[in-house]
């Protein structure tokens, strides 16, 4: 079977000069509730959608206003033209027979766009962190990456590699796009965060305050109240419980 | 019963692939239709009819003509004979296959008028604030593009954060994404093998999925007097 992606784009804009953010799906889902609270609290507009093969399909109205008949799928594309930050946000798993071209595509498609760099946000297994009294937080980055000096004032702790190649145990396909975007040279930097499944809300808020240390989005001073769930949080653990147990 | 100190993954992603581990290209899986027959150039409504409820609701009338299978997916694809209408059956599919099932059906999808899905989820995974008393609900989705054929289908629509997944799923991102009409209608049910849903077989009957409602019967072994 030929594998088709198809972008639809739903306003013209001018990406260059734009971080894009891609959250890997991954342990606790925490790259994912981090760019859905950025896209909710910035208020970030719909630019275009994808359809692929290499997505599960899920489709729902949309997550970030209540009442709304719009529909949202598996992968769409929001964009802040304020902060030049544009999210591809994924809202399911990649299917590992087509996640590599799919990937691919993407990277060509946004360097051809002449975005400034790639970040990834994605997680790791909470019992992959063998330095316990560290924090849980780590990052990989490239050479072309515009943030490595920045990184290098900060006291973040950078990922530990045995081999040549990255591996992010539980972290999805990051490691796979961090690869692509090596060799497609375009500054890249991946941020994850040791977690176990549950509720992952709280290491998407310190998600997006790690975040917020490279790319300036909000205001530092009081950062997680200008912060808005979006509406797909809602019974993220189920309704009332049924009368009838009592 | 868990050792102290051991560690548990929740199962919440067995459903998913590892990507921490190379996947061999030979386990990959090539979906094919069972047959090569043309495809109709034009079809008034294509039909998805998806999960097990669904299949036993239909399997018992001879409204429709198989035209083809992938037994790999327990997916079957017939045409009514009384309208130019398709109806795709599928159900105990792996979800992983669900954008290769769709891709398989393209080719019958975009020359449909109409596409009208239908599936039908457990009750307990419908999430609303309120609680729910009805052993059965009936949300609907639809493309901007508002469908043309007048089938009178006025259900809610679904509330956040409820989504579908799956070939259905699939099959109204694929016609949203190339501006034509679906619906999608997701029946949260309590107890399948005891509900007759009238709206749904209203629906079918109308379609010609299914002959006129009286004559339906729940065709199952709970019906016979085999376990009473």
């Amino acid at each position: 079977m030929a594998q088709i992606n198809h972008w639809k784009k739903l306003t013209d804009c001018d990406l260059s000069g734009y971080t894009l953010i891609i959250p890997s799906v991954a342990v606790g889902n925490v790259g994912q509730l981090a760019c859905d609270l950025v896209i909710s609290s910035l208020h970030m507009r719909k630019i275009g959608l994808v359809y692929s093969p290499a997505i599960i399909p899920i489709l729902g109205y949309d997550p970030y206003k209540i009442g709304s008949t719009n529909l949202s799928g598996c992968c769409e594309l929001y964009e802040c033209a304020e902060k030049k930050l544009v999210i591809l946000l994924l809202r399911a798993p990649l299917v590992y027979k087509y996640g590599k071209k799919f990937l691919t595509e993407v990277v060509e498609k946004f360097k051809g766009e002449n975005i400034k760099d790639i970040i990834i946000l994605t997680s790791s297994f909470a019992h992959e962190r063998k330095h316990i009294m560290t924090s849980p937080f780590r990052y990989v980055v490239n050479e072309l990456s515009p943030h490595t000096s920045t990184l290098r004032t900060l006291d973040w702790v950078e990922h530990e590699s045995k081999s040549e190649t990255v591996k992010i145990l539980g972290g999805g396909f990051a490691s796979l796009l961090y690869e692509i975007i090596k060799e497609k040279s375009v500054p890249c930097l991946v941020l994850y965060k040791f977690v176990s499944e549950g509720d992952n809300i709280p290491d998407a808020y310190e998600m997006v305050q790690y975040l917020n240390t490279i790319v300036p989005l909000f205001d530092k001073s009081d950062i997680y109240s200008q912060l808005i769930h979006p509406v797909s949080w809602n019974l993220m653990f189920g309704g009332p419980p049924p009368r009838d147990i009592y | 019963m868990t050792t102290f100190g051991e560690i548990n993954e929740p199962s919440s992603r067995t459903a998913w692939e590892d990507w921490d581990d190379v996947i061999s290209s030979e386990n990959y899986v090539d979906l094919h239709l069972e047959k090569t027959v043309e495809v109709p150039q034009q079809i008034d409504t294509f039909i998805i009819l998806e999960g097990r409820y669904l299949y036993d609701c239909i399997r018992a009338h001879h409204q429709l003509e198989v035209v083809n299978a992938s037994p790999e997916v327990n997916l079957r694809l017939y045409r009514t004979r009384k309208m130019n209408n398709y109806v795709c059956m599928i159900r105990d599919y792996n979800l992983i296959l669900s954008s290769e099932i769709v891709e398989l059906l393209k080719k019958y999808i975009d020359v449909s008028t109409d596409v009208i899905a239908i599936l039908t989820k457990p009750l307990v995974e419908y999430q609303v604030s309120e609680l729910v008393t009805k052993d059965y609900v009936i949300r609907s989705l639809a493309t901007s593009k508002q469908s043309s054929i007048g089938l009178d289908i006025n259900f809610p629509h679904l509330e956040q954060p409820n989504i579908i997944t799956g070939v259905s799923a699939g099959v109204l991102s694929w016609r949203e994404i190339t501006d034509k009409p679906a619906v999608a209608l997701v029946c949260y049910i309590e107890h399948p093998e005891e509900l007759q849903i009238q709206e749904l077989f209203n629906l079918l009957e109308k379609l010609k999925v299914i002959p006129h409602v009286e004559k339906t019967h729940r065709n199952n072994l709970l019906n016979s007097n085999l376990y009473i």
